[in-house]
């Protein structure tokens, strides 16, 4: 008998959310993962792309730790507020 | 990619960054967690030690992937 010790993934199948028609006017949520530098590329590609394209107010989160999910609360916070969002993983 | 994918089930479309290096680890990470239709905006690693001028680069590396992963043209 043999067995594979690398196991297999079996999640459940998660859709992307629904894209908008036009981007113009939305409000954009950013959120700071906290990693040296991360911030700043993503304050240049929010605001370049919001006079671009006409985007709505951008509005800027944090969370606690890069190395941490973000707070449920805030996840529900920046959904409410936001129509686009904009983050990042790894260095 | 744990946020990203949160926002997404919640009806938001998300612009995920990963650099370079991480890209194997974050398809790893979105097939794990089912979304295997999140595309990362990819730029090229590393950030922390950029100078702004650098970060302009890598900027203009992301803006028409971004815009793609919230769904403009």
């Amino acid at each position: 008998m043999i067995y594979d010790p690398r196991g297999t993934i079996d999640a459940p199948v998660l859709h992307l959310a629904k894209r908008p028609a036009n981007l113009r006017g939305l409000r954009i949520g950013v959120l700071d993962n906290t990693k040296w530098n991360g911030w700043k590329l993503e304050d240049r590609i929010a605001t370049t792309l919001a006079q671009r394209l006409s985007l709505g107010p951008i509005k800027r989160y944090k969370k606690e730790s890069f190395s941490r999910d973000a707070r449920p609360e805030l996840l529900a916070q920046i959904a409410a507020e936001s129509d686009l969002v904009l983050t990042g993983i790894g260095d | 990619m744990h946020d990203a994918i949160r926002l997404e089930t919640s009806g938001i479309p998300t612009a995920v960054l990963v650099t370079t290096v991480f890209l194997h680890e974050a398809k790893v990470q979105r097939e794990a967690l089912g979304m295997t239709a999140i595309e990362p905006v990819v730029v090229t690693h590393p950030l922390s030690t950029l100078s702004n001028e650098q970060l302009d680069e890598r900027a203009a590396e992301a803006l028409e992937q971004v815009v793609h992963a919230w769904g403009g043209k």
